[in-house]
């Protein structure tokens, strides 16, 4: 395999461009398919991701790729990496990585976004923020379902 | 030709439809109902469902998707560990491991909340799989069965036995149906209950009339016997023998 072969540019949707290891990028399932799919050159355009998340993916991919055995860290350190990488994303930015782990296909980086956000919804008071869903209920709705006697089970 | 794209939802509408009633909902940024839903899902997957109860007052959208069987189903998929306690009196508490280390495992007992019934005080608790099974009475005679769901929730009454029994029956499990032996009078000393089918057998019973004592028995099942001890001695229900019944006299100095 040539040299300009192992690489890959992924292109974001503003437009920024970054070259990559293909090993690095091809952790996602969707730029995977579209390489094997040969309907591609060098440059694939990711039309759902922007250069912003796009960087911090690649970072993640980097992180987690096994390219010519450099990819031994122990589990651990990638688990303390993994922890650092997701602990100062604000909402925002989380919720954006998960919309681009799912479109580019990378299970373990959803799986750890979404655990993200369930541990930052555990720890922090003011979850109704930091999920920042809109209340559709009606004041009566509202009175009624807090009075509710669901049964909360813990585990 | 352009790229294959796989099945996504946009990644720009994050603006919401409906005007905010709630202080702290901002239209301009992104809200967990914004991405798909099993994406929502897998967050909700991962959080305890002790949360359940303040997601349900959020909103409408999230209440039912706190609510929805798929989610009961995903949570059913998870490895699950769970130990249930129950005491005399009736309250129930989970054991929960709350701080794990490398060397130990610290461990709580957290009480679960579901309604006040008369049977939960007057019953006898067996857990199969993920249901907890409250037989019979207690000093009263029951035929009650109720069945606590412990995955959905839910408390539902199951079939009556066809004997109404008092607390010292002995409850117990073998190869995955429950077993409820004495605590009448009547001939039928032994009905068996099967969780799959949600019904009621009537098994075999020993000719000697079961378990006469006034205090509630201590039990174990193993294999296919379930030992109990009587006075001075303990009692072994065969269930595979036709439910021979045998005795083994305890160690003299033992009293019961």
């Amino acid at each position: 395999m040539s040299k300009s072969e192992k690489k890959i540019v992924l292109k974001s949707l503003d437009n920024e461009a970054f070259e990559v290891e293909k090993a690095v990028a091809l952790q996602s399932q969707t730029i995977w398919v579209m390489c094997e799919d040969k309907c591609v050159g060098n440059e694939i355009p990711l039309e759902n991701v922007t250069g912003q998340i796009l960087a911090k993916v690649i970072d993640y991919c980097k992180k987690h790729a096994v390219v010519d055995g450099d990819g031994d860290e122990s589990s651990e350190e990638l688990k303390n990496w993994d922890t650092e990488f997701t602990k100062n994303m604000d909402q925002s930015t989380l919720f954006n990585m998960i919309l681009a782990a799912n479109y580019l296909n990378i299970k373990s980086l959803l799986n750890l976004t979404c655990q993200a956000v369930a541990d930052k919804t555990k720890t922090i008071d003011e979850f109704h923020t930091f999920l920042n869903i809109e209340n559709n209920f009606t004041p009566e709705e509202e009175a009624q379902i807090c009075q509710e006697n669901l049964w909360a089970f813990d585990d | 030709m352009s790229p294959p794209l796989k099945k996504i939802r946009r990644l720009s509408s994050f603006i919401g439809s409906k005007p905010p009633r709630e202080d702290n909902y901002d239209p301009s940024s992104p809200s967990l109902l914004s991405l798909p839903d099993e994406i929502v899902l897998q967050c909700l997957l991962r959080l305890p469902k002790i949360y359940d109860r303040n997601l349900s007052c959020v909103s409408k959208t999230l209440r039912s998707l706190v609510r929805s069987p798929e989610l009961h189903r995903l949570r059913s998929l998870l490895p699950k560990d769970s130990t249930y306690v129950s005491f005399l009196n009736g309250d129930l508490f989970t054991l929960r491991p709350i701080q794990e280390t490398k060397t130990k495992t610290e461990y709580r007992l957290i009480p679960i909340r579901f309604p006040s019934h008369p049977f939960r005080y007057h019953s006898t608790p067996v857990a199969v799989g993920s249901e907890i099974f409250f037989v019979g009475g207690s000093s009263k005679p029951s035929s009650d069965l109720w069945i606590l769901d412990t995955c959905s929730r839910e408390l539902t009454q199951g079939p009556s036995m066809k004997v109404a029994r008092i607390g010292q029956a002995v409850v117990e499990v073998i190869n995955g149906k429950i077993y409820v032996i004495g605590g009448c009078l009547n001939k039928i000393q032994v009905e068996v209950f099967d969780p799959k089918m949600r019904s009621w057998k009537v098994a075999e019973s020993p000719i000697e009339r079961i378990y006469s004592g006034l205090t509630k028995r201590i039990s174990a099942s193993l294999d296919w016997k379930v030992y109990s001890v009587d006075t001075g001695r303990i009692n072994v229900y065969n269930a595979r023998e036709c439910g021979r019944l045998e005795t083994m006299q305890m160690a003299s100095d033992v009293v019961w």
